[in-house]
């Protein structure tokens, strides 16, 4: 994926137009094929060998390939990530992969999710809330004005959380939730760099030139402070 | 609640998301056509009814508190629980009136 400016990424797709939605039935499985419990159990697995943020899981599923990222299904997406994970942190090599062979046992990491301890960490999550370092900029009810999504990255291509949707929009902020994590430095391991995280509140009118709904209609985001400029 | 940029969804509580809300066609219309998309899960919405779609780009979930239809009104916790499905909390359905006394409507 290149960002170029007002470029819109592909895995971006807040907006776009699309075809109908199929609801699920209460009697369909949870799992449509059985390998599809297997990529979520090894994704969940590797990635509690702490080896990579979700901040970065979620950059490598967004930068597959175009055609790889629209044509594949949900979790072929997951364990094409993943794979990319394991050959840039030396776990496989490329030929591994390629050819199916076991190129020799990796030492057993430290840290190891074992079956026993997965329900309790799945419940409690990763925390991405951190001791504020500053102060906020933003008060409740201020109109703030959002960056275009190429501003707010850290490399190139890089990871940012501002939908294009969103882009050069102004809204109101609505919560302010305390200082976050930055996945746009985090996914690269570039450091947590914690910052102001808010609900910011669009009049859907404002995002949408054919809206027809209620007037009083909205859209909410959640932005970092650094993705906000002040209005002046 | 969607998210447009990946599949966020309140795991813990509501479990594994449904395929659905990871599809390409609600993460890109929930945003923009919320009426269309919820008439698509039969739910019909007056024009007098204000609509809110949070897209869930951050660490933080949000699930839907859902509507009290008028009928429970002075139902206790246990009843009112079974009126609650899951995709009342997505915000995609409405609280639906438990069948036979079971459980309640999962959907």
């Amino acid at each position: 994926m290149t960002r170029q400016p007002g470029h819109k990424a592909y895995h971006d797709m807040g907006g776009d137009l699309a075809g109908t939605i199929m609801p699920d039935r209460p009697d369909d499985p949870i799992f449509a094929a059985p390998w599809h419990k297997r990529v979520l159990g090894l994704t969940v697995a590797a990635g509690a060998m702490g080896a990579w943020s979700i901040d970065t899981s979620r950059f490598r599923r967004e930068t597959l390939p175009q055609k790889d990222y629209q044509r594949f299904s949900y979790y072929e997406k997951w364990l094409a990530a993943l794979t990319n994970l394991f050959v840039i942190n030396g776990f496989v090599s490329p030929d591994e992969i390629r050819h199916g062979y076991d190129g020799g046992l990796q030492p057993m990491r430290k840290e190891v999710l074992r079956a026993p301890d997965v329900a309790a960490m799945l419940a409690k999550g990763a925390k991405a809330s951190r001791q504020a370092t500053g102060l906020a900029k933003f008060s409740i009810g201020e109109q703030v004005r959002t960056k275009r999504p190429e501003d707010t990255l850290h490399q190139t291509p890089g990871h940012t959380r501002l939908p294009y949707y969103a882009a050069e929009k102004t809204g109101r902020i609505l919560f302010h939730h305390g200082h976050h994590v930055l996945p746009n430095s985090h996914a690269h391991a570039l450091g947590e760099l914690p910052e102001p995280l808010y609900s910011v509140e669009f009049r859907s009118a404002d995002l949408w030139p054919d809206h027809d709904g209620n007037a009083g209609d909205t859209v909410i985001v959640d932005c970092w402070e650094s993705y906000l400029d002040a209005i002046s | 609640v969607v998210c447009t940029l990946c599949s966020c969804y309140p795991w813990p509580v509501l479990g594994v998301p449904p395929a659905w809300y990871k599809s390409d066609a609600y993460r890109s219309r929930a945003v923009r056509e919320p009426r269309a998309v919820l008439a698509e899960f039969g739910v019909i919405l007056p024009a007098t009814q204000q609509i809110r779609v949070w897209d869930s780009t951050a660490e933080i979930r949000y699930l839907v508190l859902p509507i009290q239809p008028p009928e429970t009104h002075g139902l206790g916790v246990d009843e009112l629980a079974r009126w609650v499905t899951r995709n009342s909390m997505i915000g995609t359905g409405l609280p639906k009136r438990p069948e036979n006394g079971g459980l309640g409507a999962s959907l």
